[in-house]
C-alpha cells in the first residue's frame, strides 16, 4: 500500500518520531513503515499491547529494565556461516546475556502471550569460561589446554622481551644519554654523535643538520623474537580450532537464536507502543466489518493537539458518527474541514499500523488502501498542474477499488474553474456512493450539490459569531497570532449533520477578523445583499 | 614537558591534528600513549582508514601502533583478529568500514595494532559518547585525519594537539597556515562572552568566506560561527574583520599545544621566525628532538 502522501497529509511524523524502539531489531521494524490489512493481525497486535501496558504499569522498574537490556542488543551478523570470529561470538553472547535478562524480567503474562523462554543456558555457560555471563567475549585460552600451554610461553617471552628491552635502555642511557623510554627513535644534531657505539644504537640520515638514531637490540631479542612468532602462528592455528568449536554449538542453536531476534523485535515495538499508549491515554481500536459506519468519539488529532498545548490554545477533539459511506464536510475557511480529514487519517494510519489510538472510542474498518487526495504535498512532479496531481491519486485511487478503500479528499479542484469542479465532485460522490468497498470523505467549499442515496452531508459549525462580536474590539490593533487565537476561540469544531442545501457564509467574518480591508469587506457584503437573499 | 603532555591528556578526549598527510602524528600518538599509560589506561582510536605506509618526515616505514595490556582500542574487527596482542571485545559498534565493523577492545597481551575509523563526524560524536557515558572511560586519544579539524569541533569540550610539520621547501605557505590557526584557536566561546546579551551578536551558519563577509551586519560587535574549522579566511582578512568585531564561536575546544616537527630548519633559525612573526604559542618542538 502506497501511504505516503496520506503520512505526509496528515504529518504523521512528527508522531512517528515519538515511537522509539530501542534494539536495532525494532529501530529496523519501525522503519519499514509497516501499515497492516489483516484484521486478525491487527487484533492480536492490540492485545498484545494491552499485556504489555499492564506490565509497564504494574512493573515500572522491571520494564526499565528490559527496556536498558533492549537498548543494549546489537545487530548479529548473519548466523548463516560455517565459522564466526570473536567480534560476531560477542555479538551472539551479548544478545543471549540480554535476552534471558529480559526473560527473567518479564512475567508469566507477558511471557505466555509472546511465547518467550529462554533456553540456551547450555551455550551462554560455554561462551562465558571465564567472565561469568558478563556480555563481554574473548577467546579465553581454558577452551583448549593446548592454547593455555601456547599463551603461557609468549607471555614468558614477551617478559624477557621487556626485560631485554628495559636493559639495554639503560645500557644506552649510561653511555650515550639518550633516552628510548617513551620513544622509539630520537631525532639528534649530527654535531653530537661521533662517537657513538654502533653496538648500542643505530643511525642514519634525517636532514641536513640532523640523524635519526635508532637503540640496537643484542642478537638474543631477535633470536626470542622469531620464537614468538613461530608461536603466534600456533596460536593462530589453535584459536581457529576453538573458533570452530565455537560456532558448531552456535550453529546448532541457530534456528532458536534467530527465533529470540524475533520475539526481540515484536516486544521492542510492542514496548514503544505501549509506552506512546501510556503517554497519551489511548485505547483499543474497535475494527468493525465492512457495512458498519465510521465513529469517533472524542478522537485527537495529536499533531495538532500538541502543537495547540504549545500555543495555548484549546484543541477541541472529534466526535463524529458517519452513518454513510461517502460523506460530505463543508465548512467556513479555517474552521476544521482539513483537520477533520486529517483526524480520520492519522486515526486510521495508527490503526492499521498496530497502534493504539487516543480517543475514547475509535470503530473503524481495515483498508487495504489509504489514499489522499488533495493539495500536492511533496516536490511537484514536472508538467503536472496541482489539478493534474488529483487526478493522477484520484485515478490510481480507483483501481484499487475492489478492495476496501478509503479516500481523503481535500477541497477537490479547487484550482479548476467553480462549474466543472463542482460537476465533477458531483460525478464523484455519484460515482463513490455506489461502490461497497469505498469509504470517502470529501471536504468542499462547493455548496448546493445534488443530493444522492448513500452520501451524507456534514459542516463543521463555523465561528460563533454572536459571542465572538462581544468580545472582538474594532479599534483594537491586533497581531495576526492574537486574530488567529481569536478566530481559534470562537471557532465550534464541532460537525453536524445538514443536507446537500446548507450555505455556510463565515469567509467575510473570518477576512474581517483576519485584518481585510474595510472597503473591499463593505463591498463584498453589498455584492451579497444584491444577489443572494 | 613529560608529565604536562600526561596531565592535558588524563580523563580528557584529545585529536591530534596534523596540516598535512604524515605529519607526525601517529608517532606524537605513540609517545603521548606512553606517557599517559604512567598515569592510568587510555583508550586511543582513529578517523578513517590510513592509506599510507611510510611516515614521510621520518621517511621510515609508517610507525606501528603498540597497544599495552589494559589499554581500550577502538578499530575494526579485522584489525583485532589480525594483530598479535589479545583483546576482549567489550562493544561491537554498528558502524562499518570497508576494513570491516568497529569495535571496542581491551588490550588483555600487548602487541601491534592497525586502527580503523569512521570518517563521519556524526558516527565519531557517537562513539565517544558511547565510550564515556556506557563505558565511563574517559582519557580518550584520537588519531586525526591531516588537514581537517571538523573532528575535532564534532565532540565538545575536546582538546587538541596540532602538528604542524616545517618543511624549508615550503616554509613561507606553513608559516602562514601557522599563523591563522594560532590565530583562530583564541577566539573564544560564546558562553565566555561577558555582558554578551549588550552586544548586538549576528550569527552566520556555516562557513565564514569571502564571499559571506557582506552578510555581516555593519553594527554587529561579535559574529558567531560554529567554530574554528569553518573559518575560510586569509590571516590578513581575520586580523582586519578583528578590528571591527569579535568573532566567537558556539563549540568550545582547547588547543593544548603546537607540536612542531622542524625538517631542514634549525630550530634557533624557527625561534627568529616565529620571533618575526610575533607568534607565542606554546610550542612543543619534535618530542623526538634530543
Amino acid at each position: 500500500m502506497n501511504i505516503k502522501d496520506t503520512i505526509q497529509f496528515v504529518e504523521f511524523d512528527t508522531f512517528y518520531s515519538e515511537y522509539a524502539p530501542l534494539s536495532p531489531y525494532g529501530v529496523i521494524n519501525k522503519n519499514k513503515n509497516t501499515v497492516f490489512t489483516n484484521k486478525k493481525e491487527l487484533l492480536s497486535i492490540y492485545n498484545s499491547i494491552e499485556v504489555i501496558v499492564d506490565f509497564i504499569r504494574e512493573n515500572s522498574f522491571s520494564s526499565d529494565k528490559i527496556k536498558n537490556h533492549l537498548k543494549r542488543i546489537a545487530l548479529l551478523n548473519s548466523l548463516d556461516k560455517k565459522i564466526f570470529d570473536s567480534s560476531e561470538i560477542f555479538l551472539v553472547k551479548k544478545l543471549l546475556v540480554n535476552f534471558k535478562g529480559i526473560d527473567k524480567l518479564l512475567n508469566e503474562a507477558v511471557k505466555n502471550e509472546l511465547q518467550i523462554q529462554f533456553e540456551s543456558n547450555e551455550l551462554l555457560d560455554f561462551l562465558s569460561q571465564d567472565g561469568g555471563n558478563k556480555e563481554t567475549f574473548y577467546l579465553s585460552a581454558s577452551y583448549c589446554d593446548k592454547l593455555t600451554e601456547n599463551r603461557i610461553k609468549i607471555t614468558a617471552l614477551d617478559k624477557s622481551l621487556a626485560e631485554i628491552k628495559k636493559e639495554r635502555f639503560q645500557e644506552i642511557i649510561d653511555k650515550h644519554n639518550f633516552d628510548f623510554r617513551f620513544r622509539d627513535f630520537i631525532v639528534v644534531s649530527e654535531n653530537i654523535t661521533g662517537n657513538l657505539d654502533c653496538e648500542l644504537v643505530y643511525k642514519e640520515v634525517y636532514d641536513k643538520t640532523s640523524l635519526l638514531v635508532k637503540p640496537v637490540f643484542p642478537k638474543k631479542y631477535f633470536d626470542l623474537h622469531q620464537k614468538r612468532e613461530i608461536l603466534l602462528v600456533e596460536e593462530g592455528k589453535l584459536e581457529k580450532n576453538v573458533l570452530q568449536t565455537i560456532s558448531k554449538k552456535i550453529i546448532a542453536e541457530k534456528d532458536i537464536i534467530k527465533s529470540y531476534i524475533q520475539k526481540i523485535e515484536l516486544l521492542d515495538t510492542l514496548f514503544a507502543k505501549a509506552t506512546l499508549a501510556i503517554k497519551y491515554q489511548m485505547i483499543k481500536p474497535i475494527l468493525i466489518d465492512r457495512n458498519e459506519s465510521i465513529k469517533v468519539v472524542k478522537g485527537q488529532y495529536l499533531p495538532l493537539a500538541n502543537k495547540c498545548l504549545k500555543m495555548d490554545t484549546v484543541y477541541t477533539p472529534l466526535n463524529a458518527e458517519f452513518d454513510n459511506k461517502t460523506c460530505v464536510i463543508t465548512g467556513s475557511n479555517m474552521g476544521g474541514k482539513t483537520m477533520l480529514l486529517k483526524s480520520i487519517g492519522f486515526l486510521q494510519l495508527l490503526s492499521q499500523m498496530g497502534f493504539w489510538v487516543p480517543a475514547d472510542v475509535y470503530q473503524t474498518s481495515v483498508f487495504q488502501s489509504i489514499n489522499y487526495i488533495g493539495e500536492d504535498l511533496s516536490e511537484k512532479v514536472e508538467g503536472l498542474s496541482s489539478f493534474g496531481f488529483e487526478i493522477h491519486n484520484l485515478s490510481n485511487a480507483i483501481q484499487n477499488f475492489n478492495t476496501n478503500t478509503l479516500l481523503l479528499i481535500d477541497e477537490f479542484a479547487k484550482t479548476t474553474n467553480s462549474i466543472e469542479a463542482k460537476a465533477i465532485i458531483a460525478a464523484m460522490l455519484k460515482s463513490f456512493s455506489q461502490k461497497e468497498n469505498v469509504y470517502s470523505f470529501v471536504s468542499t467549499h462547493f455548496m448546493e450539490l445534488p443530493e444522492f442515496e448513500k452520501v451524507s452531508f456534514y459542516k463543521m459549525k463555523g465561528l460563533n459569531y454572536s459571542e465572538y462580536e462581544k468580545y472582538y474590539n474594532k479599534d483594537k490593533q491586533y497581531s495576526l497570532h492574537e486574530r488567529i487565537k481569536l478566530i481559534n476561540t470562537f471557532m465550534q469544531y464541532e460537525i453536524i449533520k445538514t443536507g446537500n442545501k446548507d450555505r455556510t457564509f463565515d469567509a467575510i467574518k473570518i477576512a474581517d477578523t483576519l485584518g481585510l480591508n474595510e472597503e473591499i469587506i463593505r463591498y463584498t457584503k453589498e455584492y451579497l445583499s444584491e444577489n443572494y437573499d | 614537558m613529560s608529565s604536562t603532555i600526561a596531565e592535558q591528556l588524563v580523563n580528557k578526549t584529545t585529536f591530534l591534528v596534523g596540516n598535512k598527510k604524515n605529519a607526525g602524528k601517529t608517532t606524537f600518538l605513540n609517545y603521548a600513549l606512553k606517557q599517559v599509560r604512567e598515569v592510568v589506561s587510555p583508550t586511543f582510536f582513529t578517523i578513517g582508514i590510513d592509506g599510507e605506509s611510510s611516515d614521510l618526515i621520518f621517511e621510515t616505514p609508517k610507525p606501528r601502533i603498540i597497544t599495552e595490556i589494559g589499554d581500550f582500542v577502538v578499530t575494526s574487527d579485522l584489525m583485532i583478529n589480525k594483530s598479535d596482542a589479545l583483546f576482549e571485545i567489550i562493544h561491537v559498534f554498528p558502524y562499518k568500514t570497508v576494513l570491516g565493523r568497529l569495535v571496542l577492545a581491551k588490550t588483555l597481551r600487548s602487541g601491534y595494532i592497525e586502527l580503523v575509523g569512521s570518517e563521519d563526524n556524526k558516527q565519531l560524536a557517537e562513539i565517544v559518547s558511547y565510550l564515556k557515558d556506557e563505558e565511563q572511560l574517559k582519557t580518550l586519544i584520537i588519531d586525526g585525519a591531516a588537514s581537517r579539524a571538523t573532528q575535532v569541533a564534532s565532540i565538545k569540550n575536546s582538546n587538541f594537539y596540532y602538528l604542524i610539520k616545517l618543511d624549508q621547501r615550503s616554509i613561507n605557505a606553513d608559516i602562514n597556515k601557522f599563523k591563522s590557526i594560532a590565530l583562530v584557536s583564541k577566539f573564544k566561546c560564546i558562553d565566555a562572552i561577558e555582558k554578551v546579551e549588550e552586544k548586538l551578536v549576528f550569527e552566520l551558519k556555516g562557513a565564514l568566506t569571502e564571499s559571506k563577509l557582506i552578510q555581516i551586519p555593519e553594527n554587529c560587535d561579535v559574529l558567531l560561527i560554529d567554530d574554528f574549522t569553518k573559518i575560510f579566511l586569509t590571516y590578513s582578512q581575520i586580523i582586519e574583520m578583528q578590528r571591527k568585531l569579535e568573532i566567537v564561536y558556539k563549540i568550545p575546544y582547547k588547543l593544548n599545544a603546537f607540536v612542531v616537527i622542524l625538517k631542514d630548519i634549525i630550530k634557533e633559525d624557527f625561534e627568529k621566525i616565529i620571533e618575526q612573526h610575533n607568534i607565542q604559542e606554546n610550542i612543543l618542538f619534535n618530542p623526538y628532538e634530543y
